[in-house]
């Protein structure tokens, strides 16, 4: 959002249009649930500007998305140099239209992914929701940074801030702006008020980031807050693997 | 989420019709939307915006009977709370909202109610006040304990020494000085002096230290956790459930809330 003193610009959003390459099926699923997340009960304008002009290009060397799934061309590694390309959209068929000496007319052999052995999300997230005073926050929180890489690198983290801007430098482009970015709950205060801070602690933060994932969000949308692109585990510096958080709790309590 | 039908991020331009400094950090507010009305319930908060500075949450302290403006009351507390501390009348503002749950009226409605305050806790709780004392048949009887760190700190005293007329009215000041015409001593000194009945509802606002120590002395007197309602103060960065910064457990305070029953949230060490 902008404005100049005291009032706002109603100027129309002008998203620059952006091709996303190389997207996995994990963030196409992600996009899935996000477009559901910000879509309701209003649009989020800022998401879906960004949203409808973004081309999806996604890539895969196993599997090809889903029926259900957004995306406007995706391709699948079939061996070198050769790919399988799929048309999600209009605006993927543009694409292919307009190269059409790169495609060639192929049958439908979708490859799915067949679905793997899931734990119960509701028992999960009852799990977890009762196991606030385990040991394995503390142990967690022992070798955890706080520094926020686990959410930074997660396709579902939406958590956001913001903030105004004004123009002093001579470089922002506009007098001044309200700018939204983004947050990690494994900050120190992101949930501290001037007086008080509700999750002092960084095992209560960690805690929170399963808590929201896997229980909250579920309840919210009927859908976890992780699609499995494990990225969380390789980018941790102190080596955390939420699978095995999870495991321990499923089978302690489960 | 359900049924919230304010919840977008609509902006409405406003103006500062006149300030009035109640203590030394904390400004009060009449502001007054360039279009229209704010409708709103007692208990709701709105987000208030000041172009180059930020939003900040904060409670509406009157009530809805006043259409043509409303007030809210800021504290000195940081980089945007400083700077609407320094408006004066005519300023523009930004507001967005109203936002949250308000009070359970349907749960109050011909009861006993007794309202207790911490420090600025008064500010959201003024507007029930105010609304009871517009509507005296809605409740059976009222009564005010209200407490705060020194007499230059008491919000509001003239209206509340004048609210004796309709409301069982108590102020005390941990530090008294001057002429201080009220109690003395921690709020929680007092709860004994409250009329207490047993269908009676409370209704809290403070800092969480207090409802820390006031609770369990409410509770003495045998009220069910579900005849307390609390407010609860959050950082908010959206007001409509998008941000995380509210939340605690399942809940948002800025969806579920900012009023609880006390018996929704006790499990959740995080809520206070």
């Amino acid at each position: 959002m902008e404005f100049k003193e005291t009032k706002e610009q109603k100027n129309k959003r002008t998203e620059k249009q952006k091709v996303i390459f190389g997207l996995s099926l994990f963030d196409l699923k992600a996009i899935n649930r996000l477009d559901k997340i910000l879509g309701e009960p209003t649009q989020d304008e800022i998401y879906s500007a960004n949203r409808k002009n973004s081309i999806l290009i996604s890539a895969s060397e196993d599997f090809d998305p889903k029926k259900d799934q957004v995306f406007d061309l995706h391709f699948r590694k079939t061996g070198e140099n050769k790919y399988i390309a799929w048309v999600g959209s209009k605006q993927g068929q543009k694409i292919v239209d307009a190269n059409s000496d790169l495609f060639i007319k192929s049958k439908d052999i979708r490859k799915k992914c067949k679905p793997s052995k899931k734990y119960p999300r509701n028992k999960r997230a009852e799990i977890l929701a009762n196991s606030k005073t385990d040991k394995i926050w503390d142990k967690l929180a022992e070798i955890c940074f706080g520094c926020g890489i686990c959410s930074y690198v997660c396709p579902m983290c939406y958590c956001f801030d913001t903030e105004d801007i004004v123009k002093i430098d001579g470089i922002t482009k506009c007098e001044g702006c309200r700018q939204r970015s983004w947050d990690s709950c494994m900050t120190a205060d992101f949930a501290a008020i001037s007086s008080h801070d509700f999750r002092p602690e960084l095992r209560d933060r960690v805690y929170n980031w399963y808590h929201h994932k896997f229980v909250r969000m579920p309840e919210e949308y009927g859908f976890s807050g992780c699609v499995g692109c494990k990225r969380c585990i390789t980018y941790c510096p102190a080596k955390i693997n939420f699978r095995e958080t999870l495991d321990y709790l499923e089978e302690k309590y489960g | 989420m359900k049924n919230c039908k304010t919840c977008d991020y609509k902006l409405k331009e406003a103006t500062v019709l006149a300030t009035d400094r109640l203590c030394r950090d904390i400004l009060a507010l009449r502001i007054k939307l360039d279009k229209g009305h704010l409708t709103f319930r007692p208990g709701q908060f709105i987000m208030l915006s000041l172009f180059g500075y930020g939003e900040v949450p904060v409670a509406v302290t009157t009530t809805p009977d006043v259409k043509e403006h409303f007030e809210v009351a800021v504290r000195d507390v940081g980089t945007v709370t400083r700077a609407i501390n320094r408006l004066r009348a005519h300023d523009k503002v930004g507001i967005r909202g109203p936002y949250g749950n308000g009070y359970d009226f349907k749960d109050m409605h011909g009861k006993d109610i007794t309202v207790i305050a911490g420090g600025l806790g008064i500010a959201p709780l003024r507007s029930l006040i105010e609304y009871a004392k517009n509507h005296p048949k809605v409740f059976k009887s009222f009564q005010i304990l209200y407490g705060a760190k020194n007499p230059d700190e008491v919000l509001y005293d003239q209206e509340l020494f004048a609210c004796e007329r309709f409301a069982n009215t108590m102020l005390t000041v941990d530090e008294p000085k001057g002429h201080w015409h009220g109690e003395t001593g921690l709020i929680t000194k007092h709860v004994d002096k409250l009329r207490i009945t047993p269908d009676m509802r409370v209704i809290m606002c403070g800092p969480p230290v207090m409802y820390k120590f006031m609770i369990p002395e409410i509770e003495k007197f045998g009220i069910p956790d579900e005849h307390i309602q609390i407010l609860l103060e959050r950082r908010m960065k959206c007001g409509i459930g998008k941000c995380q910064h509210c939340t605690f457990g399942d809940k948002y305070v800025c969806l579920n809330g900012p009023v609880f029953k006390y018996s929704k949230i006790k499990n959740n060490v995080e809520a206070i």
